[in-house]
């Protein structure tokens, strides 16, 4: 009897103490957000179906100053259930599907919602494509709580799609529940799932429970809180909890490698990787650690106590962000172990997806109105990191570089003939021709970065010897062919088609850099971290960014930013002409308005300026010495992109003078004229490269003279090339 | 094995002493090569001509120009004319070795000029016919390897190991990558052989020939097999050999050339000497094609030669090619010549 009593009580007293504890613990730990909503989750994986059978309890707190009659919830798992929802209309790609030929398709059915304590809903809930809308009894006043139970179900699409899927036997499991919208004084914010489009939640809670096969290694956001399994069913059940974030992932793998955590800046760093990578395992621990640091004093130091490091199989999904958990993955192949550690990637990737942390995680913006604000910083930052990770680039020399430079094109093509477009032949004897579709990585996982490579590597990817400028460089690659679209803030699903990728990551990041230019580099620190004391666990606005850069950079700077990031003008200044000859007599008829005045003709020019002569004293002593040579010089400067900014013009004269102008920008084109006693070499627009978004380099500078001696250089190289391009013919002969 | 060593020596000296031949194919790829890469030089002559920054890109190469320069320059699109152009010389390239061909098995060990481009007139419709069934073996391993590559492809989905068949699966595309550049060996090996046997033959069907190029690189696969990678030593040392000496030219500086040697000062720009460099390895690739045609050709001569089926009688009927027939001009001058003579001598 007493036995027995001690087996009730003693187990009793320890779940006490537990709870007790927790709350104890809860209490201490003051809330990092306002924690608007609270989620009890409890989902059991059935693996023959690929489907997850849930239990939703959510409780939202109305944080607003008005009251609201519904709950509005994302179904994100709805956008890949038929060819009509909104993600696939708009998604270029159409429905997917797997080497069986069979649709890869996922849902969500929502089998019963009622509220909180089991009584019914006023109607049913109302659900469109991707949004589901509960109508509440009464409406839920300012301060008010209410809760809400949803039975529901999900099918996992058999890749992954959309960030969550289930391949093989990894489960990538992302926007998996009815997720709450946001509330704000306006009304919901929910909006649909489109293709391009991330996602935007409230701060909040999450207790979540998973069963699923013992098989499975699981790591999800926030921590674990209890494992068990049973081993006479083989299933296991584990619990994940967190706080202050606005979404939760999980992510199973029957093989993956789960190393003994890291420890860097009393944050648990936590690799999950696929047994493929694992000889990369420290150059992504690393890459984290220097994030941790290098964060805690540009921003502020990284909240959570763990960050989860999780590998996807091979390039099926490049990089995505969860708080507290991140995805990445490497495409390329690792049997040749040297080639494999020789590689950077997936670096890059690891520290975009933890730079989301920040931007994203901890500011919580909507990604779906202000795509830029995550991805911008996101992008603009992992570029600094990466340098003061890295270093700048080496110096390498022209001839080797440029050689590799020129053959990369070819191999990351994988040396195919240049065959393209619509005409099916020609794609045809494209895809024949291509080596890289001949050796079978067209087809295989392994495409490098997205697309097919001849050994599956980019070459700058293997020739990375510090940090490399192509890291930037590919951000211009691809922001150029779309420069005059879409501004930087427009909404995700609002970009001109196939720019969502290049403006609202690459102009974005590129605009930030621009005015980092113009500003400085500690201006810009300090109006980043403020944003971010400001903003941390908020829901920061496009609006309240675009404030605190023009507030931050300055009222001389506010017309860049407006420029920069509003307009859907390029920057593309160019000096078009440069001409200097010496001054001749007047030959020819001419009138002066009074003998002795020097004459002046003006061409049909906007603004003429003369520039100052060269030193006075020189000029005097050289005078002394002989008769001075006076030179007359021209230099045009024109402004061919939208943007109107003023910008800095260098002449460079003979002896190594130079001298400054201020181009306005306003007009589509300068002249500006001069005389000096040393001849004009030429002319440069920009001179400091501030302008990081410009279209074209090579047109910001202009000399007087032809440059014989380069110009034959490289036609030299150039047709050297060509000769080895044709002798790879003949060599099949 | 001692054939294709063998064949490796003959080859050499056969190159060196038809280094005429050598040099036209030298000419003939330097002025194509010009042509081909005109719109990419006008480019660069009209982008490049005015721009500030040339000198320093040149010293340090800078990606973002060249990213620029591919942006703005109209050549950087032109890649399909460049595949077009490839493809012409491809065909060109073969009529031309049906020259170097019936030099090298021409009994009178022919080297001149003439006899070469006979050999290219007389087998160029040949060739071309012969070009078609070429095509359709490369189509046929091209379709080969794209079903071995979706098998495997299709069968590391299947299985579902995605994490742990990495390695397998690179493996096995790694092993099927040498199986089938062995294979495309052979088709390039047969195409070869064909010519020869062709050519030697005086033959005209080339279908026939065609599978007799693949029966002989089959019969004698490790010879042919070895004169091929042997074939390839050369060409690597040529590409050592630009590696090491472009490493020491500095495009910015100046060269003395000969100095002490020549009575004069001779200078000039490490952009001249780079380009000089250039074309001293092209010729020298020249070189090496022809020498591998040279090894093949020495290598069908021993073994059809030792068997029953190229007579020792056949040398004795020396094809129409290899007899140097006189141009009209020059007959009619020997004729006219021949009839004064004999006008002289009275009769």
């Amino acid at each position: 009897m007493v036995n027995n009593r001690i087996c009730r009580i003693v187990p009793l007293c320890i779940v006490f103490l537990a709870l007790a504890g927790a709350a104890s613990r809860a209490q201490e730990a003051e809330p990092l957000s306002e924690r608007v909503v609270d989620y009890q989750i409890a989902a059991r994986f059935l693996a023959e179906e690929r489907m997850l059978d849930c239990t939703e309890l959510v409780s939202f707190r109305n944080t607003t100053g008005s009251p609201t009659s519904e709950l509005v919830f994302h179904l994100y798992m709805n956008g890949f259930a038929n060819s009509e929802s909104i993600y696939q209309k708009n998604s270029s790609w159409g429905i997917d599907f797997n080497t069986r030929g069979e649709p890869v398709l996922g849902y969500m059915d929502i089998e019963w919602v009622v509220m909180g304590d089991g009584a019914a809903l006023p109607s049913p809930a109302v659900i469109d494509d991707t949004l589901m809308r509960v109508p509440l009894q009464k409406p839920l006043a300012p301060g008010e709580q209410v809760e809400v139970k949803i039975d529901f179900s999900v099918k996992l699409p058999l890749r992954i799609l959309g960030r969550s899927g289930f391949i093989g036997e990894h489960l990538w499991v992302g926007q998996w529940y009815p997720k709450l919208g946001v509330l704000d004084d306006e009304g919901w914010i929910a909006a649909p799932f489109y293709p391009r489009s991330e996602f935007f939640g409230p701060f909040g809670t999450f207790d979540v429970e998973i069963t699923l096969p013992a098989a499975f290694k699981v790591e999800a956001t926030g921590k674990l809180l209890d494992a068990s399994v049973d081993d006479e069913s083989g299933i296991q059940t584990v619990r994940f909890c967190a706080e202050d974030v606005h979404d939760f992932a999980w992510v199973a793998d029957t093989q993956a490698d789960v190393p003994p955590p890291a420890i860097a800046d009393n944050v648990e760093i936590v690799r999950f990787s696929q047994p493929y990578a694992e000889q990369k395992v420290e150059q992504i621990t690393n890459a984290v650690r220097g994030c941790l640091a290098l964060y805690a004093d540009w921003y502020m130091p990284y909240p959570y106590e763990r960050i989860v490091v999780a590998g996807a199989p091979h390039g099926v999904s490049a990089g995505m962000e969860y708080p507290g958990l991140i995805n990445i993955s490497f495409g390329y192949p690792t049997h040749i172990d040297w080639l494999a550690k020789k590689v950077r990637p997936p670096v890059g990737v690891t520290v975009h997806e933890f730079t989301h942390q920040y931007f994203y995680g901890i500011l919580a913006s909507n990604e779906v109105a202000d795509p830029w604000i995550d991805e911008g910083l996101t992008t603009y930052t992992t570029t600094k990191v990466m340098e003061e990770l890295y270093g700048p680039g080496v110096n390498i020399t022209f001839l080797s570089r440029m050689e590799k430079t020129i053959l990369l094109d070819r191999f990351n093509r994988g040396f195919g003939l240049p065959f393209k477009g619509g005409n099916k032949c020609m794609a045809q004897v494209h895809r024949f021709a291509n080596l890289a579709n001949f050796i079978g990585y067209d087809e295989s996982p392994f495409h490098g970065s997205g697309r097919p490579t001849l050994l599956g590597y980019r070459i700058e990817d293997i020739d990375a010897h510090g940090f490399d400028t192509h890291f930037g460089l590919w951000r211009k690659e691809e922001y150029v062919p779309f420069a005059y679209t879409s501004p930087v803030t427009s909404a995700a699903h609002e970009f001109y088609p196939g720019a969502y990728h290049p403006i609202a990551y690459s102009k974005a990041a590129l605009s930030l850099e621009t005015l980092e230019n113009h500003i400085g580099r500690d201006a810009m620190k300090k109006i980043l971290k403020s944003f971010v004391e400001r903003f941390k666990f908020k829901h920061p606005r496009g609006t309240d960014l675009l404030e605190a850069l023009a507030a931050g950079a300055g009222p001389e700077h506010a017309d860049l930013v407006t420029q920069l990031f509003t307009g859907t003008g390029a920057v593309d200044y160019a000096v078009t002409r440069a001409t200097c000859r010496a001054k001749t007599d007047l030959v020819g008829f001419a009138t002066q308005k009074e003998p002795g005045d020097e004459i002046v003709y003006h061409g049909p020019v906007v603004v003429v300026e003369s520039v100052a002569e060269s030193d006075e004293e020189a000029a005097v002593e050289a005078a002394a010495e002989k008769p001075a040579k006076e030179y007359e010089w021209s230099v045009i400067v024109a402004n061919h992109g939208g943007v109107t900014l003023p910008v800095d013009v260098e002449f460079c004269f003979e002896g190594g003078r130079t001298s400054r102008r201020v181009f306005d920008g306003k007009t589509s084109f300068v002249r500006f004229e001069g005389r000096s006693t040393d001849r004009l070499l030429g002319a440069i627009v920009d001179p400091e490269h501030k302008m990081a978004l410009d279209l074209n380099l090579i047109n910001n500078s202009r000399t007087v003279a032809f440059q014989k001696q380069g110009t034959t250089f490289l036609s030299g190289v150039a047709h050297f090339w060509t000769q080895n391009f044709l002798n790879g013919f003949a060599f099949f002969n | 094995m001692t054939v294709a060593f063998r064949a490796f020596f003959t080859a050499t000296f056969a190159t060196i002493k038809r280094w005429k031949i050598v040099f036209f194919l030298f000419v003939f790829n330097l002025i194509f090569g010009l042509l081909v890469s005109l719109p990419l030089i006008s480019d660069i002559h009209g982008l490049g001509g005015h721009f500030g920054g040339l000198d320093d890109f040149i010293r340090s190469f800078d990606p973002e120009i060249y990213l620029d320069f591919t942006n703005h320059a109209q050549s950087a699109h032109g890649g399909a004319a460049f595949g077009i152009w490839g493809l012409v010389y491809f065909c060109l390239f073969n009529v031309l070795t049906a020259g170097s061909i019936g030099i090298l098995v021409d009994p009178r060990e022919s080297t001149t000029l003439k006899t070469f481009f006979k050999a290219c007139g007389q087998y160029c419709f040949r060739f071309c016919r012969l070009l078609v069934y070429y095509a359709i073996a490369l189509a046929l391993i091209a379709w080969i390897n794209g079903l071995l590559n979706s098998f495997i492809c299709w069968y590391f989905e299947s299985s579902q190991k995605f994490g742990a068949g990495s390695e397998m699966l690179g493996w096995t595309l790694f092993g099927k990558n040498v199986f089938m550049l062995i294979v495309l060996g052979f088709g390039l090996l047969s195409f070869n052989y064909a010519k020869t046997a062709a050519v030697i033959e005086d033959g005209h069907f080339m279908g026939y020939y065609f599978l007799r190029g693949i029966g002989f690189t089959f019969s004698h696969a490790l010879t042919t097999g070895l004169f091929l990678i042997l074939s390839l030593v050369p060409l690597g040392l040529v590409v050592l050999l630009y590696v090491a000496v472009r490493k020491t030219i500095n495009v910015h500086g100046s060269y003395m050339i000969l100095e002490g040697i020549l009575p004069w000062k001779w200078v000039v720009s490490g952009a001249a000497v780079y380009i000089a460099l250039a074309q001293v390895v092209q010729f020298l690739v020249q070189a090496c094609l022809f020498f591998r045609m040279a090894g093949q050709v020495s290598i069908f001569k021993r073994y059809m030669g030792q068997s029953a089926y190229l007579d020792p009688d056949l040398h004795k009927n020396i094809p129409e090619a290899y007899f140097v027939v006189d141009s009209p001009g020059t007959a009619s001058a020997k004729a006219k010549k021949k009839v004064g003579d004999d006008k002289r001598e009275g009769k």
